[in-house]
Formats: structure tokens, C-alpha cells, sequence
């Protein structure tokens, strides 16, 4: 069965395809993300792009928190701790 | 000559709350940085040292962008210690470096049914230094793009231009096998 897909008036996939990395980031001007949302939301063919790249940031991010070591980071506050109750440091400047 | 840095109550307040509540970014920071984690608890320690020192003269605006900025320098004076040498320019060269084909090619990565987790690690892996430490440090650590530019010492340009570059292999590499969308086939 075939299925038009829909697309939507005012921004281009193009013009949308520009910037959604920044949309993405939600590093854009909020009236752009506006005119980006509503594009997607009419678009099939834009909102599977921004489906899998969500899904890429979310599997970067998953990436970024599996490498934080409880160990390592307990043993930063202990070195801060340290810093704030123990005998000033020394300088070699 | 060795001196000592006398702080008062005050600055130890400070420090609490301009520096510790952004120990984990600078350590999320510093493990894309330096790539291990032994490396990263040293940069860590050199910077919080750094902080704490400087303390006194930080206006408390922006403490993350102030730590990131000692981060940045305390690894300059670290790779200049350890890497001297330079490297062509990765902006140049990233389109002739090979993607991967579904994984790395090592044993131990391959994946008779490509899924996307699995694509998606191979193809991280794949990008080029540079590439993949601007991914590192805007999709892994959360930094923004400037944050990112700024700790790297390249215009906010490179940075988007880079991180849309290395997600668009990324992607590409899915689609090549197939996969649209996670747990799904096209």
C-alpha cells in the first residue's frame, strides 16, 4: 500500500536539515526551534531524521555517563575535602 | 621557591560553592580530555588546585567556564609536556578517513545481526581524534558548543562544523546497515 507522506508548508526539509543540530542541542533561538518543531511535526521524513538522531545523542550520552567512575569521582570530593580541611597547599609559583 | 597559599573562611566558602558543585563536569571533562581515568584525576587535581588558589580573585560569574578555562590551560601545559608533536589538520582530512564498515573489524566487535548500540560504538570509535572529542565533549559531558570551543581553543564554528560532521557518519553508518531507528530495521 503506498502512504503519502506528508510535507508541511512554511520551512523547507533543507532549511530544517541547516540547523537541526543545533535544534537538536537546543543551541538555537527559540522562535527558530518554534518554526523547526512545527515543520517536524508535519514532516515524516524530518521526523524520522530527528527520531534517530535523538536516539544517537541519547546512546552518546548513555556512552558519557558509563565512563563517570564512582570511585574516581569519591576520591576528587575526598581531594576537595582535603584542600578545605588540611594544611594550605604548597606552591611552587 | 616553594610558598604557601593562605586562604580564609571565606575563601574555603567560595570554593564550596564554585567549585564542587562542578566536580563531576570537570571530571566527565577531563576523562575526554586526557582518555584515561588516572590522567583525568590528575588534570582534575591540578585544576581544582588551581581554582583554589585563584579563588580569591574569581568574580563568581560563570564558575564553570572559569574551571573549564583552567582545565584547559593546566592540559596545554600537560600535552606540551608529553606530545609535542604536531598534527595535520583534521578538518582537512576527515572526509578521507575510512568509516567503518559496521564495526572496526576487530574480533571482538563483530556483530553477526548489527544492532544499534553496537554500530553506533563502532562508528564513534572510528571518527578521528579531534572529531570524536568534540562528541565527547558536547554529547558525552553536556558542555555547550562554546564551552566546548573555549576548552578547545577553536572557533564555535569548528566545533557545530566538527559534531555535525562525526553524528552525520554516525548516522550514516546505522543507515548503511539498515538501522533507522533503535531496535528497528529499515
Amino acid at each position: 500500500m503506498i502512504r503519502w507522506l506528508r510535507r508541511p508548508k512554511g520551512m523547507s526539509c533543507q532549511e530544517v536539515a541547516e540547523v537541526l543540530q543545533q535544534y537538536l542541542d537546543r543551541e538555537i533561538e527559540p522562535g527558530l526551534a518554534r518554526r523547526v518543531t512545527v515543520h517536524v511535526e508535519a514532516c515524516d521524513l524530518c521526523a524520522v531524521e530527528v527520531h534517530l538522531f535523538t536516539e544517537i545523542k541519547s546512546e552518546l550520552a548513555r556512552k558519557g555517563d558509563e565512563r563517570v567512575d564512582p570511585a574516581v569521582l569519591d576520591s576528587l570530593q575526598r581531594f576537595c575535602r582535603d584542600l578545605l580541611t588540611g594544611p594550605p597547599p604548597a606552591s611552587d609559583g | 621557591m616553594l610558598m604557601t597559599v593562605e586562604h580564609g573562611a571565606d575563601a574555603a566558602a567560595r570554593f564550596d560553592a564554585f567549585v564542587v558543585p562542578e566536580l563531576e563536569v570537570l571530571y566527565r571533562v577531563a576523562r575526554s580530555l586526557s582518555g584515561t581515568d588516572a590522567d583525568a584525576e590528575d588534570l582534575v587535581q591540578e585544576t581544582v588546585l588551581r581554582a583554589y588558589r585563584a579563588i580569591d580573585r574569581f568574580d563568581g560569574r560563570h564558575p564553570r567556564a572559569w574551571l573549564l578555562t583552567i582545565m584547559r590551560n593546566a592540559n596545554i601545559n600537560r600535552a606540551r609536556r608529553r606530545r609535542p608533536e604536531l598534527l595535520d589538520d583534521p578538518d582537512l582530512t576527515f572526509e578521507t578517513t575510512e568509516a567503518p564498515h559496521g564495526t572496526d573489524g576487530r574480533p571482538e566487535d563483530l556483530v553477526v545481526e548489527p544492532v544499534f548500540d553496537a554500530v553506533v560504538e563502532a562508528a564513534y570509535r572510528a571518527l578521528p581524534e579531534p572529531f570524536r572529542q568534540v562528541v565527547d565533549l558536547v554529547d558525552l559531558d553536556g558542555l555547550h558548543y562554546q564551552e566546548a570551543a573555549d576548552l578547545l581553543g577553536i572557533p564555535v564554528g569548528t566545533v557545530m562544523s566538527r559534531l555535525h560532521r562525526a553524528r552525520k557518519r554516525i548516522r550514516d553508518q546505522l543507515v548503511r546497515n539498515g538501522i533507522t531507528a533503535r531496535g528497528g530495521r529499515a
